[in-house]
């Protein structure tokens, strides 16, 4: 440590010892290009023979600059810094910076490994103690596994709302677009109603007209037309009833202890009445009517859900059968349809 | 409490009692949570129950509970992760002490709303030590008696750890460091291989 004469105020010299303890990734170049001394981390991480006596860029290729494998003139450009890779199996990518040291000649060049240097403490198996105390490396391998680790948990959340979403969409009760209860609700409802021996009557609701409406108005106007005509069964039904909408232009509703004809016809007519006001649509009206088939549950000695549905079904083949736009009570001997009842092939 | 420290607490119970003692657990608790999120924060007071509830079925008192769940922190492989991190602190056990008093800077620089304990400690010489926590959360000082009797084995260090009361709002335990090299220990590489417990087990 003790300064040479004729150099500058400052400067020091150092020991291998403690170049290696400072610089644990140097190299000491001669004058001649040929390394004289290397660092403990440098010498674990070169694969093979020793790097003392060997041409510095025999091991070391450069990448910026190219031009040039003097170290010297390196020292003045860029201040010093430039890029090289390992001449080894990986190509290790490094990070240098040389100076030339007051005391002599030769170039003394510090390697980093740069951003790879996760990579390259995996591949090297380097340690703590292959690194300065001073350097950050730990600290950065540290929070590459925290974040890493964070990553993980957050993913894992995300992976579990995605699952319970899509649980909740198989679970949900209610139809999307218009907010009616869907056919899993209706088909809990039904099957409540049946076992709790409650009377009702199953109104099976189809839209007429409505194909025309999507093909030339266009679907926007279909959608609107259905929320509209969920709008007027809601408004016309009692909370105690339930409304469905099981298809895409097909309703259920159960008139909760409703099974008197004279009222269920004044119901029936005033929802197709009123679903027969035009609904505007920017200039123009989009118009639809609608069919209806009703079965009462007090007609049956044993009810069950699937012959109601069925019954109300055939009624409402009937009501489609007499011209649409009106509404028909399931009878023993009604004409059952050769086909289930399908919007395609009526309207 | 962040979702962090009562998941991992939730695990230590998961993993040490059994599934179907958390699933007794969820019941009790009665919060509508079957399991905790860590990346959610929880009231503080069901962050205590939660304690109360296990303390009470397990018939062992809070602090015994907070010292395992410590241990559980370095020594189980669901926890490897914890471990590992806990290990960047330091190359040997006496250079991890003298960084723990950055170790809530650490757990921050991870996770940025995450608040563990202010640690202070003294070196006394010769191998003693004394730990200060800061902190309103309850039973820390008891993790942490447990999490670094756990790492000194990690290490492989012999070190003698008590609790040495509260003063001044801080609680305290004492460190003695008899041997640093005492066993094997471990053994930490910088790179994770991939084997690490963090897809073992836990969940």
């Amino acid at each position: 440590m003790t300064p040479h004469p004729q150099l500058p105020p400052g400067s020091i010299s150092l020991a291998p010892e403690a170049l290696n303890r400072l610089l644990p990734m140097h190299v000491l170049v001669d004058g001649k290009g040929i390394i004289a001394h290397a660092g403990p981390t440098v010498a674990k991480i070169h694969p093979g023979q020793g790097l003392i006596g060997r041409r510095f860029f025999d091991v070391f290729a450069p990448r910026r600059p190219r031009h040039t494998e003097d170290l010297e003139e390196i020292c003045f450009l860029a201040g010093g810094k430039f890029t090289l890779r390992m001449c080894d199996a990986a190509s290790t990518p490094l990070i240098a910076t040389a100076v030339c040291p007051a005391s002599g000649a030769g170039v003394l060049v510090n390697l980093s490994f740069g951003i790879a240097v996760v990579e390259a403490v995996a591949r090297f198996r380097l340690a703590g103690s292959d690194f300065a105390a001073t350097d950050l490396t730990l600290e950065m391998l540290y929070l590459v596994e925290a974040n890493a680790a964070a990553m993980a948990e957050s993913r894992m959340l995300n992976e579990r709302l995605h699952g319970a979403k899509i649980e909740a969409e198989a679970e949900a009760l209610s139809d999307m677009l218009t907010g009616l209860q869907n056919r899993r609700a209706l088909d809990q409802m039904l099957s409540r109603m049946i076992a709790r021996g409650m009377p009702f009557t199953l109104m099976h609701l189809d839209l007429d007209f409505f194909k025309q409406v999507n093909d030339t108005l266009g679907h926007a106007a279909g959608d609107l037309v259905l929320k509209e005509v969920a709008r007027i069964l809601l408004d016309e039904t009692r909370d105690e009833d339930v409304v469905a909408r099981v298809g895409g232009d097909e309703f259920v509703i159960i008139a909760n202890g409703l099974t008197d004809y004279s009222r269920l016809r004044a119901i029936a007519g005033r929802l197709i009445r009123r679903l027969e006001e035009p609904v505007p649509y920017g200039d123009c009206a989009a118009r639809i009517s609608a069919s209806i088939g009703m079965a009462v549950s007090t007609h049956y000695t044993a009810v069950d859900a699937a012959t109601l549905m069925h019954d109300a079904d055939v009624a409402l083949y009937a009501s489609k059968a007499r011209g649409r736009a009106c509404f028909s009570f399931h009878a023993p001997g009604m004409e059952e349809p050769e086909e289930a009842v399908s919007d395609v092939s009526l309207v | 409490m962040h979702g962090l420290i009562i998941r991992s607490f939730e695990g230590f119970l998961r993993n040490t009692y059994g599934a179907a003692f958390w699933e007794d657990m969820v019941s009790a608790l009665d919060a509508g949570i079957d399991r905790f999120e860590p990346m959610f924060h929880y009231d503080d007071a069901l962050a205590a129950r939660l304690v109360d509830v296990a303390s009470a079925r397990l018939g062992k008192p809070a602090d015994g509970l907070f010292e395992d769940y410590g241990t559980y922190l370095v020594a189980h492989p669901a926890s490897e992760r914890v471990r590992r991190l806990l290990r960047f602190g330091g190359v040997d056990y006496e250079d991890f002490l003298g960084s723990l008093e950055d170790l809530a800077g650490r757990a921050r620089l991870a996770v940025p709303d995450l608040d563990l304990p202010r640690l202070e400690l003294v070196d006394l010489g010769v191998g003693d030590y004394r730990l200060s926590l800061f902190t309103p959360l309850i039973g820390a000082a008891s993790v942490y008696l447990g999490l670094l009797r756990a790492l000194a084995d990690d290490y492989g260090a012999l070190v003698v750890i008590e609790p040495d009361g509260h003063v001044k709002g801080a609680d305290r335990l004492s460190i003695r460091l008899l041997k640093a090299d005492f066993a094997q220990g471990r053994g930490f590489a910088l790179a994770d291989d991939g084997t690490g417990a963090a897809h073992r087990g836990g969940r």
